[in-house]
């Protein structure tokens, strides 16, 4: 039930952005896909460094890292998704955003670019059968002849095993 | 030159409210916690009006006032006094000692700043 | 104008609060020694009223208020502060004190029994006047008009002598309508007779108003004792009249207005007042300093470290220069730390009444000494120390202390005595409850440790005096013959040692038979700095708190060995110890360099919640004191880790919390499963076993 009102929320949420606070994407790619998230979100670009890692987390949680004193969390996407694992290279790149009073850091291969994507651009996601959790996505976009895949970070996180799950609750109460 | 208050409460949210409507209103102000330290302060800077409480530890409202007046810079300076009783003994007691006029608490900052207005020229 | 009043209704409530303790221990004294300083006790209650009608909080202002009167009453001599009136006020504390609790966190609760509270407490008091405490002073409802009046004013000689000044009064009624003011001059003496302090001068005045009679009045309202004063109304449009005056004069001859100069000469005093004052700070701007200091240690900690690999000779000014801003950083540090530091006595000065209620109900007769009011730790640890040591007082009268009489069997005085001090000690701050009761029972402990499947009847007899007075804090031990009222209800023994580790700290126990028991909690001075040893485990620093690690030793092969069941146990100077790695607990094993070879790492012998055991680790670091960052902000709680630290490099090391690893360890299968004194059976079993052999 929770699940579905934070589904609802989200949902209205994107709306509101879009219309609201116009539609600027920050896009990143990860092998080979481009994926955007609302710029809104991003708190900053950083270059990678190792972070230290967290006793029995999951994998896809790289560590934590300070972040001028404060402890963030590291998310490899690749792994994430389920992805062929690359070695981190000088383009790799840690995306900081703030998702429900969050920080949290996400590694991806690249940052390409800042895009403005209206909502005639916006589709509905359609099933993928990829890795990736079809919850995740917002929806797609084409633009240049390139298809984004615009993701639901906080539906993305929520799923991360990042907070406990008696906090989500709480939260999810509070707002509704 | 604004002018200088001095507020003598052993109570800190009633000097703090005392002292804050004050300076809203463009005054300085001094503060003091009880009648000893009231006396010292009064002493060591130039004070143009007075507003103390009666009840204090150490040295009371009375006691101070009548300390102040004993002095040749305070024996003129307005001087008004808190008090929660609205009876005239504490009145009278006061007057007796030298205090200007009173104040009865429970007040607002319209009405302290209004009484200061009675007993000295802006 | 207008003002926000909600701006300094908080600083009334900790206010009120603060006088609620000097009100209550004021009362306990008075009940103790039959005597105390009455007027201090209701001045706090004065001040209370005072500050609550203010404010806006009329129900405490008018209960207050009662409270109030009793005291001056009794203060006063009129009232015999009889054993029932002390126990009536010191109730009354209590509700005042829920009230200022309620207002506090915001819930309208009228506390239970305040209206019979009041009841009894007016039955002391003939006439209370409840009225005069609660609302403002009248105001005039007549309906004013405009209209002539007639006023004189002749101040006696003496009016200067209040700070009342004539001009001000004539400037006020100016304010009120049109104004024609005639002054006398002949009651002026010769210049040689003039007194300069006195006033000589009489007004009349002509003043057309639409104000009412009352605020006409109000002008006089100062002066009223100190002057003739008559209004009178000339052109009336109403016939309404009033006249205050003893006598009235319409004379009027001089046109000059004069009036005394106030000669006044006053020091100029550049000194600034030696005062101390204090200032009322939010506590979140203080936590702020804390946080920024933290940031500021960790970067002085990173440029110490970059410095270091400088070469000495060509950058002697820079090195020069970090060594002193090293220094400047610490101190900063610490007088940061000391801003939130208060003296422990806010917790101590709520025993008094503890331990007299507590003694009362159960009819035992105990004194309180307490020592070390003074010592300074953290406001938060204070204010969470509170309660378990609350309790841990609550205890020694209920179990420790004996009734009277069976005091006087066993040959003590039947007044039994409690001991609170406290102490710095190292980097803490140690608080001993010491009592000289009963003390505890070993065998009364250990045949309840035993029915509750704690300790087999072989392995009980091998247990020292600590390890089996330990068991008073397992959850759901009770050593009492039967529960009483007073240590039937609220936290138990496991709470209070759970909230003592919570805050970082420990207990201990000491006790002998009929001398007494003594509780000694040691506590971190501040929360937000933990005195640490850190460890390297494979690429990665961990941090211990320091409190915890008894010693660190380099094992031999033959001193480790493994149970039945995988577990396994050290054998240090002959006392087991189960051993956790580290690396397997907190699954970091491909990058280590120690996993089997015992002799390669290094073993750190830990206790927490009174057990102990061996961890295995790669190196041993150094001692550091670290800045404790929350990792819950961003993440989750992670099982085993408490916080985290930034280390001079700036990368982030976890700090350890140990009750938390030995239950990750029990999940994990790595560490006994069944309690915690498992593993150290099966040890001496096993020892028991090879000896036979041998």
């Amino acid at each position: 039930m929770n699940q579905q009102v934070q589904e609802t929320s989200s949902n209205e949420e994107m709306l509101a952005d879009t219309v609201i606070n116009g539609n600027q994407f920050l896009t990143f790619t990860l092998q080979e896909e481009t994926y955007g998230v609302d710029i809104l979100k991003v708190q900053e670009i950083r270059g990678w460094s190792e972070p230290t890692p967290i006793p029995n987390a999951p994998e896809f949680i790289r560590g934590v890292m300070n972040l001028r004193g404060e402890i963030v969390p590291i998310l490899d996407m690749r792994r994430r998704f389920q992805m062929d694992e690359t070695s981190f290279t000088k383009y790799t790149v840690i995306v900081v955003v703030n998702v429900r009073e969050r920080t949290i850091g996400m590694t991806v291969d690249a940052v390409s670019d800042v895009m403005d994507i209206t909502v005639e651009d916006m589709k509905d996601a359609p099933d993928f059968g990829t890795s990736i959790d079809a919850s995740f996505i917002r929806g797609l976009a084409a633009s240049e002849e390139k298809m984004v895949i615009l993701l639901d970070i906080d539906a993305m996180l929520q799923s991360c095993e990042l907070v406990d799950l008696d906090k989500i609750v709480e939260k999810t109460e509070a707002t509704v | 030159m604004s002018k200088t208050i001095l507020t003598v409460d052993d109570s800190i949210s009633i000097r703090q409210m005392v002292a804050f409507t004050l300076k809203q209103a463009g005054f300085n102000v001094v503060e003091a916690s009880d009648g000893e330290q009231g006396l010292q302060v009064a002493r060591n800077n130039s004070v143009d009006l007075i507003i103390t409480d009666l009840n204090m530890p150490n040295m009371d409202g009375l006691q101070m006032i009548q300390n102040l007046r004993g002095d040749a810079a305070y024996k003129f300076t307005p001087i008004l006094m808190l008090t929660t009783e609205s009876d005239d003994t504490k009145k009278m007691a006061g007057k007796q000692a030298g205090a200007t006029g009173w104040l009865v608490k429970p007040f607002n900052p319209e009405q302290l700043l209004k009484v200061i207005n009675k007993v000295m020229a802006a | 104008m207008t003002i926000d009043m909600a701006q300094f209704q908080l600083t009334f409530l900790e206010e009120a609060a603060e006088h609620l303790v000097d009100l209550e221990s004021g009362l306990l004294e008075l009940e103790q020694h039959g005597q105390t300083d009455m007027s201090a006790i209701f001045r706090a209650a004065h001040s209370i009223k005072g500050g609550a009608a203010t404010f806006g909080f009329e129900s405490i202002a008018e209960f207050t208020h009662v409270v109030e009167f009793v005291l001056e009453k009794a203060r006063d001599g009129e009232l015999k502060p009889t054993e029932e009136l002390t126990s009536q006020l010191l109730q009354s504390v209590d509700i005042i004190s829920e009230m200022v609790k309620a207002v506090r966190e915001g819930t309208d609760v009228t506390p239970e029994g305040r209206e019979d509270c009041l009841a009894a407490l007016q039955g002391y008091i003939e006439n209370p006047d409840r009225g005069t405490a609660v609302g403002l002073e009248p105001t005039s409802t007549s309906s004013p008009e405009s209209r002539l009046l007639q006023i004189t004013f002749k101040p006696k000689p003496s009016m200067p002598a209040t700070g009342s000044d004539a001009a001000n009064i004539i400037r006020e009624l100016a304010n009120l309508g049109e104004i024609e003011v005639s002054c006398h001059t002949d009651e002026v003496p010769l210049l040689s007779d003039i007194d300069p302090e006195k006033m000589y001068l009489s007004w009349d005045i002509q003043l057309s108003t639409d104000a009412t009679t009352e605020e006409i009045e109000d002008v006089f309202v100062f002066v009223e004792d100190d002057a003739e004063i008559s209004i009178e109304t000339r052109a009336a449009v109403q016939s309404e009249q009033q006249s205050k005056s003893k006598e009235s004069e319409t004379s009027t001859t001089g046109k000059s207005e004069e009036k005394p100069k106030q000669q006044i000469n006053k020091k100029e005093n550049a000194e600034a007042n030696k005062e101390s004052i204090f200032i009322r700070v939010a506590i979140d701007k203080v936590d702020q300093l804390i946080n920024l200091i933290g940031e500021l240690v960790t970067t002085n900690a990173m440029v110490e470290q970059c410095s270091k690999k400088l070469d000495a000779d060509e950058n002697q000014t820079l090195k020069s220069a970090v060594v002193e801003m090293s220094s400047h950083t610490r101190n900063l540090q610490e007088a940061i730390m000391g801003i939130r530091m208060m003296p422990i006595d806010f917790a101590f000065s709520r025993f008094p009444r503890t331990v007299r209620d507590t003694a009362s109900k159960l009819g035992k007769q105990v004194n309180l000494e307490t020592t070390g009011n003074q010592t300074e730790l953290d406001k938060t640890v204070i204010e969470k120390i509170v309660d378990p040591l609350t309790h841990l007082v609550r205890n020694a009268v209920d179990h420790g202390i004996e009734l009277p009489e069976r005091r006087q069997e066993c040959g003590k005085p039947a007044e039994g005595t409690i001991k609170i001090s406290a102490y710095h000690r190292g980097g803490n701050v140690v608080i001993e409850i010491q009592d000289d009761g009963a003390g505890l029972n070993r065998e009364k402990i250990l045949k309840k440790a035993i029915e509750k499947e704690l300790i087999t009847t072989e392995t009980a007899a091998d247990l020292s005096d600590e390890d089996v007075w330990n068991f008073i804090f397992d959850s759901g031990f009770s050593t009492a013959d039967k529960v009483t009222d007073v240590s039937g209800r609220g936290v138990g023994m496991d709470v209070v040692r759970k909230n003592i580790q919570a805050l970082g700290g420990a207990v201990h126990i000491q006790s002998e038979i009929e001398k007494g028991t003594c509780f000694t909690v040691s506590l971190p001075l501040t929360l937000a700095i933990v005195d640490g040893m850190a460890l390297r485990l494979g690429r990665e620093t961990y941090i211990i708190p320091i409190l915890n690690i008894i010693e660190s030793i380099r094992l031999q092969p033959e001193q480790c060995r493994t149970m039945q069941d995988g577990v396994e146990i050290v054998d240090i100077r002959g006392e087991y110890f189960p051993l956790l790695r580290l690396s397997e607990v907190f699954g970091t094993t491909e990058e280590n360099t120690t996993s089997q070879d015992i002799n390669a790492g290094i073993t750190v012998v830990v206790e927490s919640d009174q057990t102990r055991l061996a961890l295995q680790v790669d190196e041993l670091l150094g001692e550091h004191q670290v800045v404790i960052k929350n990792v819950e902000d961003n993440y989750r709680k992670i099982q085993g880790i408490s916080g985290a630290t930034i280390l001079g490099d700036g990368r982030v090391a976890f700090i350890i919390d140990l009750s938390g690893l030995v239950k990750l360890a029990r999940e994990n299968g790595r560490f006994a499963k069944a309690s915690k004194f498992g593993a150290l059976k099966m040890a001496q079993t096993t020892q028991r076993q090879e000896e036979v052999a041998a």
